[in-house]
């Protein structure tokens, strides 16, 4: 997950203190649909898995614990 | 609802759409016949089903480790993902126009909308027929769209028809070189060909519209918005970028690793100078009405 909370963090270089693994990634627009398709690039690379978007919805992407738990649980 | 009671439409606007509205009826066409679609796609010159310059690897170390073979077969896949992102993009274009077509505010563009919404139909309809009767399949829509603060409505219909315009104009960059390129199959130009010319159209119509409702934004929001709205859009053209550099396609071109492929293809310095050159017109177009410095 490390590679994750720095790609949020590259994208939000003024972001202050840690990132809790249930802040609300979407409201708090840390993730944004412009910038989804470059995301879900870094979760295709650390997982080595093609992941199918349109089987998925927001929810799967809300929280640092979700995706994790979606996309990065086999790969740890 | 979108709809924008207050939008001032200028003279010079409603008499552009009147001239596009007679354009569009002197050149309309049956698109259902008006391809050839033989059995198959003959080659020409090196083979390629699209023109090498528009390849994502063009100038890439990557490029120059493909073997011809490989390089016909990307072209080809690359031809699918321009045509499927061509055929998703209309979907979302059309659904937007939709919502507005006989609205109040849009008494005055809503005649050429009519002309707009049966003209992209026929182009989803007949790249997407490409894909399928050529290569079986239309790649899938790799976007999502998140929910985000409510905006204005002034604010919403500028960004839904500004990602409209940026949309059409990175795809004709693509259909017009490909149509004048003599190296591709006579069927590969003959559709960029078409949709080329129906575009300079809707291109004309969007780059007046998006002229029309940034006037509103200027005159309803703070600077700081406006700001925060440049950003917005440019993220949006890199978004559109991103799209051309397809994991589906390497993969499909029998490429190893498309992941890591496409990355590093896109972190290759030669692509910069072609991203600009492919997002100039749009880049001139926001500087022009003074949305980007």
């Amino acid at each position: 997950m490390e590679e994750v909370i720095a790609w949020i963090r590259g994208k939000h270089p003024d972001l202050e203190g840690e990132i809790a693994w249930d802040t609300d990634l979407i409201e708090s627009r840390l993730i944004a649909s412009v910038s989804f398709l470059e995301f879900i690039a870094l979760l295709e690379e650390l997982s080595g898995e093609r992941i199918d978007v349109g089987s998925l919805s927001v929810g799967d992407f809300r929280t640092l614990d979700q995706i994790n738990e979606k996309f990065l649980t086999k790969v740890a | 609802m979108s709809a924008v009671p207050t939008i001032e439409w200028t003279d010079e606007f409603a008499r552009a759409v009147r001239r596009l509205i007679d354009v569009s009826v002197d050149d309309y066409y049956n698109p259902y016949r008006t391809f050839q679609w033989p059995e198959s796609i003959e080659p020409e010159g090196e083979g390629l089903w699209m023109s090498r310059e528009l390849l994502s690897v063009y100038g890439t170390a990557a490029e120059g480790e493909l073997s011809p073979e490989q390089l016909v077969e990307l072209s080809r896949w690359e031809s699918v993902n321009l045509y499927s992102l061509i055929a998703h993009g209309i979907r979302e274009l059309l659904i937007e126009v939709m919502r507005r077509i006989h609205t109040p505010g849009y008494e005055i563009p809503t005649p050429y909308f009519h002309h707009f919404i049966g003209e992209e139909n026929e182009h989803m309809w007949f790249f997407a027929e490409f894909c399928l009767r050529y290569c079986g399949r239309i790649y899938p829509d790799r976007r999502m769209v998140f929910p985000t603060d409510e905006r204005s409505p002034e604010m919403n219909n500028f960004i839904v028809f500004s990602q409209i315009l940026i949309f059409e104009q990175i795809g004709d960059y693509f259909n017009a070189k490909m149509a004048a390129d003599e190296q591709l199959p006579d069927t590969v130009r003959e559709v960029n060909r078409i949709h080329h010319r129906d575009e300079s159209r809707h291109i004309a119509f969007g780059g007046k519209l998006v002229k029309a409702l940034f006037e509103e934004v200027r005159r309803t929001h703070s600077t700081e918005e406006i700001e925060e709205v440049g950003r917005y859009l440019r993220g949006y053209i890199d978004l559109i970028i991103q799209m051309l550099y397809s994991r589906d396609a390497y993969q499909d071109a029998g490429i190893a690793d498309p992941a890591r492929f496409r990355a590093s293809v896109m972190a290759d310095p030669a692509r910069a100078p072609i991203t600009a050159r492919i997002t100039e017109r749009t880049n001139n177009f926001y500087r022009r009405i003074g949305l980007f410095h």
